[in-house]
């Protein structure tokens, strides 16, 4: 019982230190503020559903980027399979005037060419530069080894610089 | 340094090396320019994305997180079960309790109405849409029926031209109907069609149902159309 509390403290002081950062980065993962709400609570719910693996957690910080990444991912294959666009609104998403951009209106090129971003590069590029993350934290958080993460943190910020380039180009 | 290759590689996680790494790579940049400047391209990216302003956080995730986890549990459990989430712990350990005890017969009791309920209802949808749209096209004079004004497709919602597909079929036994499903392809500018299958009257139905399936599980579809070629 008192491992319990413990255990719901600890995710109680998770949430309140890190609810913010959380949802900054699943925004920048699906690109839509309504969905980034919705993914962060239940981030949050399946960090409290699993609390009793706590004590086993070495990196709580990992541990709650790797619940937010999955439970993103998820979310982001349900959609691709399961998405029916109208046919105007498939248009304009082809010529690149999705809603997810009318929503936050006009975007910084940093913005953008974040978006430009795979999520599988998006991902580590935003844990590592923008979420201060260490390498091993980001290898836990997205479950593949160290020298991966640099291979991706590497060609993550190729790909953004080049994607910068054609923003401001624009 | 053990090759180019792996220069370029740690001068992108630079501030994350340990000392040691550091060191041998801040050597080796001072002795290669083009080094420098990817380092000094890298470190920019890094400020331009530690930059990025944090968005304002949204009213559900400032309350506390036993007021977030009663809101997500109402619509799963309805509103008596929110109130009883004074202590969410103790409601989420009592609900997932619930859910993993193999023996929970009343839990199975009701969850398989629902199942049962929610494989029934798309199934009447589909039976009662086609048999709909087939009664009004009978209606219809069906050697009039004119389901696109010219050859080019109407695009409409895929689901629904799935499913009135056999319906249409059945109804214009004089024709045929060309069911067209669009893909968007990564880099193209437009969407191009992937699956033309023509209906023909006698095997439409079972085409088309065998077809929904198939078609409905295929990544970035983004509509389909139906139309009736000029004979």
């Amino acid at each position: 019982m008192c491992a319990q509390s413990e255990a719901n403290d600890v995710i109680g002081g998770l949430f309140c230190e890190y609810r913010s950062a959380i949802f900054a980065y699943i925004w920048r993962l699906v690109d839509n503020r309504e969905w980034a709400e919705d993914l962060t609570q239940e981030t949050f719910v399946r960090l409290f559903e699993a609390r009793r693996r706590l004590p086993d957690v070495v990196n709580q910080r990992a541990w709650l980027y790797r619940i937010a990444t999955n439970t993103t991912c998820n979310a982001l294959r349900r959609r691709r399979r399961f998405a029916w666009l109208p046919w105007q609104a498939a248009r304009a998403w082809l010529s690149g005037e999705g809603a997810a951009i009318d929503e936050i209106g006009q975007r910084s090129a940093v913005e953008a060419a974040l978006a430009a971003l795979p999520v599988a590069y998006r991902a580590p590029l935003l844990m590592h530069s923008h979420d201060d993350l260490t390498i091993n934290e980001i290898a836990e958080a997205l479950e593949i080894s160290a020298s991966a993460v640099k291979m991706r943190i590497y060609r993550a910020k190729e790909m953004f610089r080049r994607a910068y380039e054609r923003e401001n180009r624009q | 340094m053990n090759g180019r290759h792996e220069t370029v590689m740690l001068l992108a996680v630079y501030r994350s090396l340990n000392p040691a790494e550091q060191q041998a790579i801040h050597s080796h940049v001072a002795s290669c320019r083009a080094c420098a400047l990817r380092r000094a391209a890298y470190t920019e990216v890094d400020r331009q994305l530690a930059s990025l302003s944090a968005p304002e956080l949204p009213a559900s995730l400032s309350k506390p997180l036993a007021a977030v986890l009663a809101a997500r549990a109402a619509p799963r459990g309805g509103a008596a079960v929110a109130s009883r989430v004074g202590n969410p712990s103790e409601f989420r350990a009592r609900s997932s309790r619930t859910r993993r005890q193999p023996g929970c017969a009343a839990a199975r009791e009701q969850r398989s109405p629902v199942v049962f309920r929610r494989a029934l209802l798309p199934i009447g949808v589909f039976v009662l849409l086609t048999l709909g749209v087939w009664l009004v096209i009978r209606a219809v004079r069906p050697t009039q029926i004119q389901l696109a004004e010219t050859p080019s497709v109407t695009p409409t919602a895929t689901p629904l031209a799935l499913a009135t597909a056999p319906g249409l079929a059945l109804a214009s036994p004089q024709r045929d109907i060309v069911l067209t499903a669009y893909w968007a392809a990564d880099g193209e500018p437009a969407p191009r069609p992937l699956s033309r299958v023509h209906l023909v009257a006698s095997s439409a139905p079972a085409i088309a149902v065998a077809l929904t399936p198939a078609v409905l599980r295929q990544p970035g579809l983004l509509g389909s159309g139906l139309h009736a070629p000029p004979r």
